[in-house]
């Protein structure tokens, strides 16, 4: 997660504070692009997935310790939507190294759409809102027994599990 | 992958210690013997043992009011949402340039 030079594509107006939304021109077809965003070889490659199943409630588990930030964590998640060339949308739920786990899943959205000379590249993440909430409550809202459980399940299912 | 996330992995791989996060996320923070009383068929020593890992792998904290200690699953991390949504809109661009490094010729 770096800074960098002024970024060549935009960070979009967020709708709201707690949505993400940037999108960038990219001189390549929407078919080129899905070559990486629509296998798992692609998303190891771009967005260093452990792994990637470009399917309707696939599974999306990406270790982001490789990143320049000090603090490493683990992104688990699950594909919502997807359509081949087009548009791919996910859960985001992150785990911090110290075993705190966010409260509940965000989302991202990736989107591709023709334009001349390549293609337009939008990216969403929203839903940061429903950590606030959960931050801003006792207790008694963390009845999502549940999600231990099926986090649980969908790591034991990764290669990366046992690692 | 770290340490603590290993130890994170493995606090959670046994079923009735799944079960105790359960049961502390759905009835807020409990001490010992009321977290005992809803697990009869498991030993109160067996109980603490698993309060114990949970806890070494940082998902469970004791906090002590008065001489009574009371177990709850831990505060999450949103010390700051915002700052959260600055990181991802610095993530994302960033992975935005990749992209395009990856693809255009």
């Amino acid at each position: 997660m770096s800074t960098g030079q002024p970024y060549p594509g935009n960070i979009d107006e967020s709708q709201d504070q707690y949505t993400v939304s940037v999108s960038r021109s990219i001189r390549a077809t929407p078919e080129r692009i899905w070559k990486v965003i629509g296998t798992a070889e692609g998303m190891r490659d771009w967005m260093y997935m452990l792994n990637w199943q470009p399917r309707l409630g696939g599974r999306m588990l990406l270790d982001v310790s490789g990143a320049s930030e000090a603090e490493r964590i683990i992104v688990f998640g699950r594909v919502l939507e997807i359509e081949e060339a087009r548009l791919v949308r996910m859960s985001w739920r992150v785990l911090h190294e110290d075993g705190r786990l966010w409260p509940d899943d965000t989302e991202v959205a990736i989107s591709l759409e023709p334009e001349s000379g390549g293609t337009l590249v939008r990216l969403v993440h929203s839903g940061f809102e429903r950590l606030a909430e959960h931050r801003s409550q006792a207790y008694s809202v963390y009845h999502h027994c549940w999600v231990q459980a099926a986090y649980l399940k969908r790591l034991d299912d990764q290669p990366g599990a046992q690692a | 992958m770290s340490i603590q996330v290993d130890n994170t992995y493995r606090a959670l791989a046994d079923g009735t210690r799944r079960e105790i996060l359960d049961c502390l996320l759905e009835h807020g923070p409990l001490r010992a013997t009321d977290l005992a009383a809803h697990f009869p068929e498991i030993s109160r020593p067996a109980v603490s043992r698993h309060v114990r890992i949970l806890r070494e792998a940082g998902l469970l904290e004791e906090r002590t009011k008065g001489r009574e200690r009371w177990q709850q699953v831990r505060p999450i991390p949103l010390r700051d949402v915002q700052q959260w949504v600055r990181r991802y809109e610095r993530y994302w661009t960033g992975k935005l340039d990749e992209l395009a490094r990856l693809v255009e010729d």
